[in-house]
């Protein structure tokens, strides 16, 4: 890397695009509050629009007072005493930004990942690293920031484009669901967190030319501006109506993304732009504000003010915010944002007016260049201190002492379990059991002598009131403190679930270490407990083995509606959509033969199936779809990826031998959509369902010629479309029965005519139990397998009954 | 605890910033350095003893709420 004395145009542009990486990858104060979360990425834009020229406008500025930095200019402009009190002004903003930056990062930190860290240590490192790398001037930042912006951009494109299975787009519309007046509020926050890159006022005179002060301004704002809203987006895609509520949203988007079941805890690459570009960003600040101060009281040199500074700024991050609400707060809407946005605005504008009166007097005087020639090493000891912040751990997990819960199971009480010790005192009916099971690390390694055998699970069961209480219960009886990110699995009993499950939920979207991903299971006529008695013959542990028949089944058959926490939660809180989840049941099971030989395990009591989708309405569990109905399910909304039908084989071929006239068609691809057709005065809904599929020949019981029988074709694409047609009426006729919107109809009529929801969404459930589908079905046969014909039984003639 | 890594800290900064400060004879960035160092260090004295200190988020609130009430 070549050390260029002067700042260039993609260095500057660096510097002001990681000025915006906080509020993007951590808080996203845009998104705080809002009642819905579709348009934001309209406010996003509106006000990268908005801001292209206010920014500019700042730039053009200290282009025009010949690259000097805002103190020199409003100095120059306003006299001695007035320019040093906007001056000044600019010093306690900057503070307060770079208070604003370290609060940040250290409260992210802190409610992301390591939770028992007390926040001074974060704020301390933080500051004295950022300190260390302002003392050694713009240069030094310039180029950290050329390197990190470039891994920053990456890594949230990555961010955003890797939780591909997750996102749907529809969960966009509708567009503007509250019109535009709510777009305001966020489009101001957006725009005063954009007047924060007014710090390139003192960059400027480190510049290399006018032109790139210019063009690096106007290609920072519109990168962060599309990143932006391409961010909220991705957000809303993901999260829903859920996305509002979330604290670290870029953050949770991260923590969904699984790479094939095997690379997870990807969350590394947000954590990695807190460190790096919050790091640099509140170096750049607290470079703005020494030198800004430095200039104000005519010192020759900045540096000693830097560390003194950063005290200051880590005192006003703890005594600016008691807690969080307060620091949420403080950055949307009118509050905070809006004053020091005014104050830029109003600064720039005195500024511009004053010059302009002073045009004809003065010619502005040259650039004042107090750059230092920073050294490459200085540059990797700072990057070396930074990695060293991230990874150094306080509240640091050590594998051997952990113990990873693989599978949780939810049920009522039936009182106190034999491993509870503290009494769980308080209404009986209100206390709920939590089921765990836990991997015996110990027993899945295989060393020398092979698998262990004993059983590579323990599962134990402990009561309490709340979700939380139990989980901590568990440590009355766990020698290792139990990990929740490898949770597959989320099953709850038959009983607990009529009675409603949100109240358990909260903590699955709030804790840190549990996972939005993980798979939701209703246990059909029994109990949490009694399906963790269950095990998978080819699978060492039920979790495992469970995730995997789920797989297998919803690839086979699609008999089988799967869904994670993240879904559950958006169909419960979105309006017009009810949740649905797995259906699972226990098969008691005994061996019809006495195990001998090597083969010594601990007897398997039951195993378990797949099948069917519990439905719920609102949060509680109020009937089940069985696997006929659930593909049915599956074919409307689209989910089916292969599956089996048996329809009749033609009649001539069936006459030949009733007992073999079943023909099995193969689902190779399906589509479903549905879209509401609402007559004009929006009194009378109609639901227009289409599925299309392709389909090939995979067994054939009677003789069939492929190749000759040209309606043989025609005539199995017709039964297929019946069945396909009967699976989906069958499924949407049991969820009018039921009376819950698993389909989510009213949502898409919600999503394409917001103003008739506004008036049917009272009466919802009963339109939606007397709604006539209007199911289209088109099906493609296209393959035969890898046959043309059958083979015939050859008949020879003789004795025996003959045809 | 928390008393003794702050001036732990302000020590270090101290002789990290001074001595070169003196050798050049940097008086006013002496006495500047000086200043700030000994308000970040009673500003946060002081919150650690618990006696309440400036909070500039109210004067930012303030300005606000005065801000909001000009337009009506």
């Amino acid at each position: 890397m070549t050390i260029s004395h002067k700042t260039t145009a993609r260095q500057l542009g660096s510097i002001l695009l990681l000025l915006r990486v906080s509020p993007m990858t951590l808080t996203m104060p845009m998104m705080i509050g809002m009642p819905s979360s579709q348009g934001l990425w309209i406010a996003a834009i509106a006000a990268t629009v908005i801001s292209v020229p206010l920014v500019a406008w700042m730039a053009a500025l200290c282009r025009a007072e010949g690259l000097d930095d805002v103190i020199g200019i409003s100095r120059r402009l306003l006299g001695t005493i007035v320019g040093s009190a906007v001056g000044w002004l600019f010093v306690l903003y900057w503070l307060i930004l770079a208070a604003f930056e370290l609060r940040s990062v250290s409260e992210a930190y802190v409610t992301g990942v390591m939770t028992a860290t007390p926040i001074m240590a974060f704020m301390v490192l933080t500051a004295l690293v950022s300190a260390g790398i302002a003392r050694r001037g713009i240069r030094l930042i310039a180029m950290m920031c050329e390197l990190i912006a470039l891994l920053i951009l990456v890594s949230v494109l990555l961010t955003m484009v890797m939780p591909l299975d997750m996102i749907q787009l529809r969960n966009l519309l509708p567009v503007l669901p509250e019109g535009l007046r709510p777009l305001a509020s966020p489009t101001v926050t957006a725009v005063s967190l954009f007047l924060d890159m007014v710090v390139l006022m003192m960059i400027a005179p480190s510049m290399n030319s006018g032109r790139g002060l210019i063009r690096g301004t106007i290609w920072s704002v519109l990168v962060s501006g599309a990143m932006l809203a391409s961010l909220l987006a991705a957000m809303n895609a993901v999260f829903g109506p859920l996305s509002t509520a979330l604290e670290l949203p870029a953050f949770i988007l991260t923590q969904v993304i699984s790479i094939g079941a095997a690379v997870e805890r990807l969350e590394v690459i947000t954590m990695a732009s807190w460190t790096f570009g919050v790091g640099l960003a509140l170096a750049t600040i607290l470079w703005a504000a020494a030198v800004a101060s430095a200039r104000l009281l005519n010192l020759t040199c900045y540096e000693p003010l830097v560390y003194p500074l950063g005290g200051l700024t880590v005192f006003l991050a703890i005594r600016m915010w008691p807690d969080v609400g307060n620091f949420d707060r403080s950055v949307t809407g009118i509050s905070g944002g809006l004053v020091t946005s005014l104050f830029i605005l109003a600064a720039l504008a005195i500024l511009t007016v004053a010059r302009w009166l002073k045009r004809r007097t003065d010619g502005g005087s040259g650039p004042t260049g107090g750059d230092r020639r920073a050294r490459n090493v200085a540059a990797i000891v700072a990057m070396g201190l930074i990695i060293s912040l991230s990874t150094g751990c306080w509240s640091r997990k050590e594998i051997e002492t952990l113990g990873f819960v693989v599978a949780t199971g939810i049920d009522t009480s039936l009182g106190a379990t034999h491993w509870d010790g503290t009494g769980s005192d308080g209404d009986p009916g209100k206390l709920m059991q939590c089921t765990v099971q836990v991997m015996k690390p110990n027993s899945i390694t295989s060393g020398e002598r092979g698998p262990s055998l004993e059983r590579p699970f323990w599962g134990v069961a402990v009561t309490g009131r709340t979700m939380m209480e139990c989980v901590r219960k568990l440590s009355e009886v766990s020698p290792r403190v139990l990990y929740w990110p490898h949770n597959r699995w989320l099953v709850i009993g038959e009983e607990y679930a009529k009675g409603g499950v949100g109240k358990m939920l909260d903590f699955w979207e709030r804790n840190q270490e549990t996972r939005l991903r993980t798979s939701v299971g209703v246990v059909a006529g029994g109990r949490a407990w009694d399906l963790f008695q269950a095990e998978f013959e080819l699978e060492r542990t039920p979790s495992e083995g469970g995730r995997k028949v789920a797989i297998n089944v919803s690839q086979k058959l699609s008999t089988v509606v799967l869904a994670t926490i993240n879904d559950f939660v958006v169909a419960m809180a979105s309006e017009g959509i009810d949740p649905i989840a797995v259906r699972a049941e226990i098969i008691p099971y005994t061996l019809p033969y006495e195990v001998t030989g090597d083969v010594v395990r601990e007897e398997v009591k039951a195993t378990a199936r797949l099948t069917g989708a519990s439905v719920f309405r609102g949060d509680k569990l109020v009937g089940w779809l069985d696997g006929r109905e659930a593909r049915g399910y599956n074919w409307v909304v689209g989910k089916v990826k292969s599956a089996l039908l048996v329809v009749d084989a033609p009649g001539q071929s069936v006459e030949l031998d009733p007992m073999a006239s079943l023909i099995g068609l193969e689902i190779i691809r399906a589509k479903g959509t549905f879209k509401p057709k609402i007559s004009d005065d929006g009194r009378d809904i109609k639901m227009g369902v289409q599925i299309s599929a392709e389909a090939s020949i995979a067994d054939a019981q009677p003789y069939v010629d492929s190749y000759t029988a040209a309606d043989l074709w025609t005539f199995l694409e017709r039964q297929l479309e019946e069945a396909i047609k009967s699976e989906a009426m069958a499924s949407i006729r049991k969820a009018q029965e039921l009376q819950a919107d698993v389909f989510g109809f009213g949502r898409e009529v919600y999503r394409t005519n917001p103003r008739v929801w506004k008036q049917v969404k009272d009466q919802w459930y009963e339109i939606f139990a007397g709604l006539e589908p209007e199911i289209e079905v088109s099906v493609n046969i296209v393959r035969s397998g890898l046959k043309v014909r059958s083979v015939k039984v050859s008949e020879m003639g003789g004795a025996g009954e003959g045809r | 605890m928390n008393v003794i890594g702050l001036v732990l800290v302000l020590a270090v900064v101290c002789l990290y910033e001074i001595p070169s400060l003196v050798r050049q004879k940097l008086w006013r960035e002496l006495a500047a350095f000086l200043c700030v160092s000994g308000l970040a260090f009673t500003l946060a004295l002081l919150m650690m003893i618990g006696v309440d200190t400036p909070n500039p988020l109210t004067w930012l609130e303030a300005a606000a709420k005065w801000i909001v009430s000009l337009f009506g």
